[in-house]
């Protein structure tokens, strides 16, 4: 039995070696064949169409992959252009910023001139000066005078090169005037001895030492808001039968050197 | 029949990577599994081997007879080599060598078929490396198992 047993596994053994021999010889046949008849491409189509069956999840798979990879590179190209452009637009609102301060800058320099005092004439020291700047730096009749921001006066007469203003000071000055706090309307004029007052306030009014006093909306020659100085309660007289208050100027009229005249623009 | 589905998940692979990478000759290690374990009749492996390369030709390399004729060798190598080894002899790490050796084969020939002149992929060679040698492995552990039930 155990010979038999050998025999059958020696032709079993032969019979594995010539079928593998079978089909090497198959499979060299059919590479060469292949080479030559069409045939192979047909097969081909029909293995392709009955794979494309169980394939579908595979294809499914890697296209969604494909899809998500793309999105995730389109996705931080996007970001990196949108930081681009938050960068540009934070350096273009920087040059604006920088063009609108220029323009700005010019605006004020061209509102306001710088003049000269040429002139105080003793006998009308708290009514007049005369300036260095005329018509012809487009100074005209009625601008107001400043001195480091406040009103001291305003232009009465005009030359070509030169002007005359009269002082705040001046005793045929009256400018109406508001004060800040309490928003009351009132008059303010010169003495002629150096001194300001501000009159025709009702003797109710709740103004108070050191409240603010600038130009008021309703004078016709001055722009309003122009600061002029502040109320000095201590000081008080009687004009016209109502209290009138000392106002301490802001602008030193003792030390007038250099006045700006200010010329409002056309958005005035 | 998990020759087939590893015949159809080598084909999955081979889709899913878009042939970008040479993919684990899955099938025609679990067929030599089965040769070895001496679980499928050896004629009948040649004629799967021969079956699945030529289906793989004609879906892939487009040269039918190349991979079935391939398989068909690499088959009947591994069962030669295995018959050589008496039944003493065949050891876990020699059943795992030649389950390894197989599609090594295999890898090489294809490799100097396609890639005639160029360099080796060595990427490609570490990716099916990675995926073969765990399953070689378990495939040892059951062989290792198997003898020791059958000499209990």
């Amino acid at each position: 039995m155990a010979g038999k047993g050998k025999i059958m596994k020696g032709k079993d053994i032969e019979l594995h070696w010539i079928h593998g021999l079978v089909a090497v010889i198959l499979s060299l046949s059919l590479l060469v064949a292949s080479l030559h008849i069409c045939i192979s491409r047909v097969a081909m189509d029909f293995t392709y169409r009955i794979l494309s069956v169980p394939e579908y999840p595979a294809v499914l798979l890697r296209d969604s992959l494909k899809n998500l990879s793309a999105w995730m590179k389109d996705k931080q190209e996007f970001q990196k252009e949108l930081d681009s452009l938050k960068l540009q637009n934070m350096r273009l609102r920087g040059l604006i910023g920088v063009e609108e301060a220029d323009r700005l800058a010019d605006s004020i320099d061209n509102e306001i001139a710088v003049a000269r005092v040429t002139f105080r004439p003793p006998a009308s020291w708290w009514s007049e000066v005369r300036i260095n700047k005329g018509e012809n730096d487009g100074i005209t009749v009625g601008l107001p005078v400043l001195r480091d921001g406040f009103v001291v006066g305003r232009i009465a007469g005009v030359d070509n090169y030169s002007s005359w203003v009269e002082l705040i000071t001046s005793s045929s000055m009256m400018i109406p005037v508001v004060v800040d706090e309490t928003r009351e309307l009132g008059v303010i004029a010169g003495d002629g001895t150096g001194k300001t007052w501000l009159m025709y306030l009702p003797d109710s009014s709740d103004i108070l030492t050191g409240m603010a006093i600038s130009t008021a909306l309703v004078s016709e020659t001055l722009p309003p808001g122009l600061p002029i100085g502040r109320v000095d309660k201590t000081m008080t007289k009687k004009i016209a039968g109502s209290s009138a208050y000392r106002v301490v100027l802001g602008g030193d009229i003792s030390r007038l050197l250099k006045v700006e005249i200010y010329k409002p623009g056309k958005d005035h | 029949m998990y020759i087939a589905v590893s015949w159809l998940f080598q084909d999955f692979l081979q889709v899913f990577l878009s042939q970008n990478i040479p993919v684990p000759e899955y099938f025609l290690l679990f067929l030599l599994f089965r040769v070895l374990l001496q679980e499928e009749n050896d004629k009948t492996a040649v004629w799967v081997a021969f079956t699945g390369g030529i289906l793989w030709d004609l879906r892939w390399t487009g040269l039918p007879g190349l991979s079935s004729g391939l398989y068909v060798f690499v088959v009947l190598l591994i069962s030669w080599l295995w018959h050589l080894f008496p039944a003493t002899g065949r050891m876990t790490w020699v059943f795992c060598l030649l389950l390894w050796f197989g599609p090594l084969i295999v890898f090489i020939i294809r490799t100097l078929v396609w890639n005639a002149g160029g360099s080796f992929p060595v990427s490609g060679f570490l990716v099916q490396q990675l995926c073969i040698i765990p399953i070689i492995i378990i495939m040892g552990a059951y062989f290792n198992w198997k003898v020791s039930a059958y000499n209990d």
